[in-house]
């Protein structure tokens, strides 16, 4: 007993943060003056989350009384909540590329906007563990790809110079398409919906994003299936991370630590439960016109 | 006296009224029953394994004593030639029924909103839970790698008809052409077999009202009630091409064996049962040997060699299936088929229809592949479909192939104008 109340102790000192975590609010350690990073963030008191200003269902998205909410709003919430402080979302991104690009400029703290950690974006900005994993998913005009005559394999009927795919423009997925299909011609879209209907009119053969928006197409679809193919490439990962200026090192370990926290204590479980597995938050959603410029 | 008695109570079972109560308790029970179903399902395979348990060997022993006297007899070529002509008029007028309804049926156009959703669902469900579905890259090779057996007894061993009937045939001929005594002892111990294995049979058959029951229960279980909605003009198209193919194999008989459509039905009823419970043309060939032989007078060499070739030669509900198909999916997707496209359709089904007669239920389907491959239709998800609603249709087809095979017997055994040797009499007379 005395011994594990020392370690305790210990720990105590080391982590002030981790009694931020478990006691659930940000209570503050006398005479202990935070990291700068984290300073600046209380010294505001709110959290400036960069966030798409498009919708992504089921991260971010409106509610019937036009309220925010949704996977990615309920994850910034919570982190605000637990750091003590207020959030706000600035939704200026037109693209993934320009939350990297805002959060690069320190025009926020954090991204949580449904984010791809890639190799490219992490030159620029400090990416957490993935929070969520999401699949590299097409969706394949059937007759199509059966004209292509090379087979049933749709990475092998792809890969092909006079293949075009669509994907939408500034996300990762221009590069995730320039990879899984180096032979084919991508094409960036900026409306999801007008590249899905090309790949119905056959312009292009296949339009390639993450599983969640192939699902909520066939969601809102449902007789799309006839035509279109969705293939899940399980072997190709999007993995989807907070991401915060490079300096936010304090910040960053926190997050970390945050993430760990949660998927142990079964936040993070029942937010995929209330967003992935279930379709329930399809009654509060009011769906959202694509801003067009 | 005792043993006619209880043969004469078992008679009843033989009866048509008796396999028609079959028939009806096995739908009601398929229908509302679905506890019991599961419960008789097992019996219902026990009764499938007897009739295919009675396939290899009498398929075996018919092919090789036949062809083994026509041979001695020296009349192997003309009969391969009527063999040949009977079949491609029989697969010509299959495929043409085919395209007939199907082009002016159109099974895969207009399709509700509703139908789409279903079948649209249907497709996810099944592409997110299995990969991509893996067609051989060509189906012909691996239709004659199938057909040649590497070790006749383990192809028999595990049931495969293909390869025993490519070896039949060849020991058949070569027997025939083994001109000695023994050759004939041989060949009349083919006989007694064949003759014993028809004799099973023909227990097996007090069995059919419980069997075609228990069949028919776990049949109609199967179906899908959703997908059948959304496919139901294919389904009825098919049954309309079905029916067409089946009345016009009738004006064969009646014209070839001079029986009227009632006696003919009368004469097949067993082995259309069988085909319509079983689904399996080749479980059918026993019980179709079984009631030619009683039925009809013919050359029982020639019937005996040409079910068993026509099943395999001649499927014309295989073909049936394969170009109404293949129009449906065409119309699914809005894609017209030209002349050439037609042509295409028609030689892709023939060999589809052949090499189906070899594969085992799903694979079967698989194997469209061949016709939509070149036609730049979509293989995948056709198979999905086409596997979701064949439950449904496969009882038609497997009937139409039978009795189209059955007709041929009879044009096949009337044609002959050779007496009939002493030998064959004595086959005949088992």
């Amino acid at each position: 007993m005395k011994l594990s109340a020392i370690v305790f102790y210990r720990w105590l000192v080391t982590f002030p943060f981790v009694i931020a975590l478990y006691g659930g609010t940000a209570s503050a350690i006398e005479g202990v003056s935070l990291p700068f990073d984290l300073q600046k963030i209380a010294d505001r008191g709110k959290l400036t989350v960069v966030m798409l200003r498009d919708e992504a269902v089921p991260f971010f998205m409106n509610d019937t009384g036009g309220r925010l909410f949704g996977f990615d709003v309920d994850l910034a919430n919570d982190i605000a909540r637990r750091l003590g402080v207020e959030v706000e979302f600035k939704r200026e991104a037109k693209t993934y590329d320009d939350i990297v690009k805002l959060v690069a400029e320190r025009r926020g703290d954090i991204a949580v906007s449904n984010l791809s950690r890639t190799i490219g974006r992490a030159k620029y900005v400090r990416f957490t563990e993935p929070y969520i994993v999401l699949h590299q998913t097409l969706l394949v005009n059937r007759l199509a790809a059966a004209r292509q005559r090379r087979g049933q394999d749709p990475l092998k009927i792809l890969n092909h110079t006079d293949v075009k795919i669509g994907t939408i423009g500034g996300s990762s997925y221009i590069n995730f398409a320039e990879d899984a299909f180096p032979q084919a011609t991508i094409v960036p879209y900026t409306d999801r919906e007008q590249a899905i209907q090309d790949v119905l009119d056959e312009k292009i053969v296949a339009f390639m994003f993450d599983n969640m928006v192939i699902k909520n197409w066939h969601f809102e679809h449902p007789e799309g299936g006839l035509l279109l193919q969705t293939t899940v490439m399980k072997e190709r990962e999007d993995p989807i991370s907070f991401a915060v200026p490079w300096d936010s090192t304090h910040l960053l370990s926190w997050l970390e630590l945050y993430l760990r926290e949660i998927k142990k204590n079964g936040f993070l479980d029942e937010l995929v439960d209330k967003f992935i597995n279930n379709d329930q938050w399809r009654q509060r959603w009011q769906p959202q016109k694509q801003n067009q410029n | 006296m005792a043993t006619t008695k209880t043969k004469s109570k078992l008679k009843v079972l033989l009866s048509p009224w008796a396999i028609l109560t079959g028939i009806l308790c096995g739908v009601i029970i398929g229908l509302y029953f679905p506890k019991i179903t599961t419960l008789i399902t097992p019996w219902g395979k026990i009764y499938l394994s007897l009739l295919e348990m009675c396939v290899l060997p009498i398929m075996i022993t018919a092919i090789i004593s036949s062809l083994g006297r026509l041979f001695m007899a020296k009349q192997v070529g003309g009969f391969m030639l009527r063999l040949a002509k009977i079949f491609s008029l029989g697969i010509i007028m299959a495929s043409l029924v085919g395209f007939a309804t199907g082009l002016v049926g159109k099974p895969g156009a207009g399709l509700s909103k509703d139908s789409q959703i279903i079948l649209s669902k249907l497709l996810i469900k099944a592409e997110s839970e299995s990969q991509i579905t893996d067609v051989s890259s060509n189906p012909l090779i691996a239709f004659m790698t199938d057909l040649v057996p590497k070790n006749i007894f383990s192809a028999m061993s595990k049931g495969q008809n293909l390869p025993a009937l490519f070896f039949a045939v060849l020991f058949g001929i070569a027997l025939g052409m083994v001109r000695q005594e023994s050759s004939k002892t041989a060949l009349s111990i083919f006989d007694a077999f064949f003759n014993a294995v028809l004799n099973i049979m023909g227990w097996v058959m007090y069995g059919l009202p419980f069997g075609i029951c228990f069949l028919f229960a776990a049949q109609i279980s199967q179906v899908g009630l959703n997908i059948m909605s959304a496919l139901l003009r294919y389904v009825v198209i098919i049954h309309i091409a079905a029916i067409s193919v089946f009345l016009i194999n009738s004006v064969v008989i009646r014209v070839s064996a001079g029986k009227s459509f009632l006696q003919a039905i009368a004469a097949l009823k067993e082995t259309l049962i069988v085909a319509l419970g079983t689904c399996s043309s080749f479980a059918s060939i026993p019980s179709a040997l079984r009631c030619l032989q009683q039925g009809f007078r013919l050359d029982k060499r020639l019937v005996n060699l040409g079910v068993p070739l026509g099943i395999t030669l001649n499927p014309q509900g295989m073909i049936l299936f394969a170009v109404v198909s293949t129009i449906f999916i065409a119309q699914l997707y809005n894609v017209t088929l030209g002349a050439q496209q037609l042509i295409l359709v028609f030689v892709g089904s023939v060999f589809m229809a052949m090499a189906a007669s070899g594969a085992p239920g799903g694979a079967v389907v698989a194997l469209i592949a061949i016709i939509l491959e070149p036609l730049g239709l979509p293989v995948g998800s056709s198979i999905i479909l086409l596997i979701a609603i064949i439950a449904v249709v496969d009882p038609a087809l497997t009937l139409v192939t039978v009795h189209a095979n059955c007709a041929a017997a009879t044009v096949l055994g009337r044609e002959s104008n050779q007496p009939l040797s002493e030998k064959s009499r004595i086959i005949s007379s088992g």
